[in-house]
């Protein structure tokens, strides 16, 4: 028996394309598409655990309001992490200062040796503030490939770069997150 | 052969699940300490949005979402319908401005409208009406003594002065 072929996806262009014109379900496959990348790239971006969701709806709320302005040319993952970063940024403007993440104890994995809890609490601790002691460029490009999952491609066409150039810099990230970690 | 910067390449596919590494890849990984130091940190970076992750249900988000996008469509409706209202009270003031100025510009200002009170010509007997009646056949402007002078009546300075204005 021949398996049936995977049904083909639509693309986020033709999505948005379809919400455009009145088709709501088009938004629901756009969120459940990219909901989660959004909320892993928030929380290692440095947004509280607690915040995260109501980051990831206000991010989305904005994209959505703003479609207008999303080029095609830049994924629309990138273009949301964007946005989303903004965000995230005005945050820290209206806090007047930067906040790191809470780790608290209900967002551990729960382990039954104690010791190993706290030494996963404070690599997670260290990974956060290692990641906000990167230079900009560095810290977009690895989250977006990380987080996001995004090629070099459409990273680079989100920063206004070149793929080699984004590839250098998630490079030397990992390099010196390595040390920063350690 | 896999080398050490094409693997760190793949690992953020590899530790999303997207994919899996090939044999050679996991021989060369399984080797080489430097990789297997990226691949850790790789590792840890996505365990920090993991949790992220779990905090997000989409089927919940989205009809939330939604709602919070047709509230602002409706407030944009309502904010432009407050625009073209308020710009079609402006075009009806300047209208009524603009008439009002060009009736007065073209000098065809027409006397105002000769109105009877018709109601009130019903409350009045015969003789009251008689009157008014009787008011109404006279000449417009016949009960005003015009006090310009006749030409026989103007000294000979004034008389100049008029034919003067006559010539221009």
């Amino acid at each position: 028996m021949t398996p049936s072929p995977e049904p083909v996806l639509p693309s986020d262009a033709a999505l948005v394309e379809a919400f455009r014109a009145g088709d709501e379900d088009a938004a629901t496959d756009l969120v459940a598409r990219h909901a989660a990348p959004l909320a892993r790239f928030l929380a290692s971006s440095g947004a509280a655990l607690d915040e995260v969701e109501d980051l990831v709806q206000e991010a989305l709320f904005r994209a959505f309001r703003r479609l207008d302005t999303w080029r095609a040319e830049a994924s629309f993952r990138s273009w949301l992490f964007t946005i989303g970063g903004n965000l995230l940024k005005d945050e820290y403007r209206k806090r007047r200062k930067r906040r790191m993440v809470p780790i608290q104890d209900r967002d551990l994995p729960h382990h039954d040796d104690p010791s190993a809890d706290l030494v996963a609490k404070e690599t997670e601790i260290r990974l956060q503030k290692g990641l906000g002691h990167l230079p900009r460029l560095q810290r977009e490009v690895f989250l977006l490939r990380v987080q996001g999952g995004i090629d070099y491609d459409e990273i680079a066409a989100t920063l206004g770069t070149t793929p080699g150039a984004a590839r250098v810099h998630f490079h030397h990230a990992v390099k010196r997150l390595k040390e920063l970690v350690q | 052969m896999t080398s050490c910067a094409d693997l760190l390449d793949r690992m953020p596919e590899v530790a999303a699940g997207r994919t899996a590494w090939t044999a050679a890849e996991a021989t060369h990984l399984g080797a080489c300490a430097e990789c297997q130091g990226d691949w850790k940190l790789i590792q840890r970076a996505r365990q920090l949005g993991d949790r992220a992750e779990a905090r997000v249900d989409p089927a919940v988000l989205a009809p939330r979402l939604q709602g919070r996008i047709d509230a602002a469509r409706r407030g944009d409706r309502l904010r432009r319908a407050g625009w073209v209202a308020g710009l079609a009270f402006a075009a009806g003031i300047a209208l009524l401005v603009w008439r009002g100025g060009g009736s007065q510009r073209s000098g065809t200002t027409s006397a105002p409208a000769f109105q009877i009170p018709v109601a009130e010509l019903d409350s009045l007997d015969d003789r009251q009406l008689q009157t008014v009646l009787e008011a109404l056949d006279e000449p417009v402007g016949s009960d005003i003594s015009p006090e310009v002078p006749t030409f026989g009546e103007l000294d000979n300075q004034q008389m100049e002065r008029v034919l003067r204005s006559l010539e221009g």
